[in-house]
């Protein structure tokens, strides 16, 4: 069954059509509301919440746009009213940086030796460390780019953003986390370059 | 190409945001840059790595979003109300309307402000009358024939047929407001006020809003235990949720939620 059949089943009120759509977004909806957020507690809280948004409010998703865009955006919402609501509670910085003991690992790569893998890992954690020390400023717009695919227009309309100031703070966004992995030791300056297949074309 | 064109060209190029032009206007400042080359492979490789660095979901995750989703009664394409409701409706409508024209703005914004905080103006607000103006795709939940002047009209001659003028009420009154009108009214004209009203909110919310537990103290829900408030109540409902420390989610139709004549619907979470 594709995913327009899926949407149209759910829609009349199927709760396992709606759940193959869960199981083909959930990744996605997960990891862009931990992203969003700085924390997988509360990211996934959000994106449960994303999800209970989207069954409720089926009924008013007409298909005009695909179903991930709609689901991305609504994730969103949801992570930007958090954050609002958050912000308001408590003027504490985010706290918990997010690492491997509080999300889960991913499996290890059978395909590498041992401690390539180990260096791996390694780099991938300081990846998460440091887009959640990003500001918030930042983190949402990339995590929103990375992680949804959104595009620029549509990461505008949601943060209330030109798309030229999208466009230049996502690269902003990225020289600073550049930045803060090359402060953080897991990475180091061209560096990449000397990896295989690297140099290649734009 | 300068290297400060090269670097917004980088980002643009792994967004995938970048002509056959631009990509070899850039390909070739990169051939004569070491140092944009360098910053290429950089943020390629941390951009491969930020994808890999996906979490998989907690065990459990997808069971319980189904337990959550098995529990609620969701809103169905072109049913959004139970029959019985209507009456309620009639009496949400006729209060909205006299707030909006009879009253006049001087009320609504008194209205707004019984939340505890009218005058903010939350972030979510401004994202969702954004995503109505810009490309927002869905489809608007309340057809373009529900038009305002026409139900302006409609209202306007209602009440002052009715020779009803109300008087303002703050949000904690709403409910026994709702009743009073109905009461003054004769039938008839209070039956084609009443369906005229209904008859544009059935055909759609502009958002949906999901509270967990109770409603604060100035809300009550009505007799299918959901709540349906004019679009324009919105923020003081948020404001009186947050007052209370009552979470919720507004999910809207894509269509904007400020607009006068449309409405929300309110539903307890679980």
């Amino acid at each position: 069954m594709d995913e327009t059949e899926l949407v149209t089943r759910a829609r009349e009120g199927d709760q396992e059509a709606f759940g193959e759509l869960v199981r083909l977004h959930e990744k996605k909806v997960y990891n862009l509301a931990v992203r969003m957020l700085g924390n997988p507690q509360d990211g996934e809280e959000a994106a449960q919440e994303a999800f209970l948004s989207a069954w409720r409010g089926l009924a008013l998703f007409k298909g005009d746009s695909a179903f991930a865009t709609w689901l991305y955006r609504l994730t969103t919402n949801v992570c930007i009213d958090w954050l609002r609501k958050e912000k308001r509670r408590t003027a504490i910085a985010r706290s918990v940086p997010l690492d491997d003991e509080e999300g889960t690992l991913q499996l290890p790569d059978l395909r590498q030796d041992p401690a390539e893998e180990a260096e791996r890992q390694e780099r991938l954690a300081a990846v998460r460390r440091c887009m959640d020390a990003l500001s918030d400023e930042h983190r949402q717009v990339l995590s929103l780019r990375e992680f949804s695919g959104l595009s620029y227009g549509e990461i505008g309309s949601l943060l209330n953003l030109e798309e030229g100031t999208v466009k230049s703070r996502i690269c902003r966004a990225r020289l600073q986390l550049r930045k803060l992995l090359l402060a953080d030791g897991n990475f180091s300056e061209g560096a990449s370059s000397k990896k295989v297949g690297r140099g290649g074309a734009v | 190409m300068t290297c400060e064109q090269a670097l917004e060209a980088i980002s643009a190029a792994l967004d995938g945001e970048l002509s056959d032009a631009e990509k070899e206007e850039l390909e070739a400042h990169l051939t004569s840059c070491p140092d944009c080359r360098a910053l290429w492979d950089d943020l390629r490789t941390i951009q491969e790595d930020a994808w890999e660095s996906v979490l998989e979901p907690p065990e459990g995750f997808h069971d319980r979003v189904m337990a959550a989703v098995a529990e609620e009664p969701a809103v169905r394409a072109g049913q959004p109300k139970k029959r019985h409701a209507w009456k309620g409706w009639g009496g949400l409508a006729a209060v909205a309307a006299v707030v909006i024209l009879i009253a006049g703005p001087g009320l609504r914004s008194g209205m707004s402000g019984s939340g505890g905080n009218g005058g903010a103006a939350p972030a979510m607000a401004e994202v969702l009358s954004d995503e109505a103006m810009g490309d927002a795709p869905e489809e608007p939940a309340v057809p373009e024939g529900q038009s305002e002047p026409e139900d302006v009209g409609m209202y306007d001659m209602s009440m002052s047929e009715l020779g009803a003028a109300p008087t303002g009420r703050a949000a904690s009154d709403r409910n026994e407001s709702a009743a009073a009108p109905e009461e003054e009214a004769p039938q008839s004209q209070m039956q084609m006020f009443a369906n005229k009203s209904v008859e544009g909110a059935a055909q759609g919310y502009r958002a949906v809003v999901t509270v967990a537990g109770g409603l604060p103290a100035e809300y009550s829900w009505d007799e299918d235990g959901q709540l349906v408030l004019a679009a324009e109540e919105l923020e003081a409902l948020k404001a009186a949720l947050e007052e209370a420390g009552i979470s919720y989610t507004v999910q809207d139709s894509g269509e904007g939620i400020e607009a006068d004549g449309s409405w929300i619907l309110v539903l307890p979470n679980g």
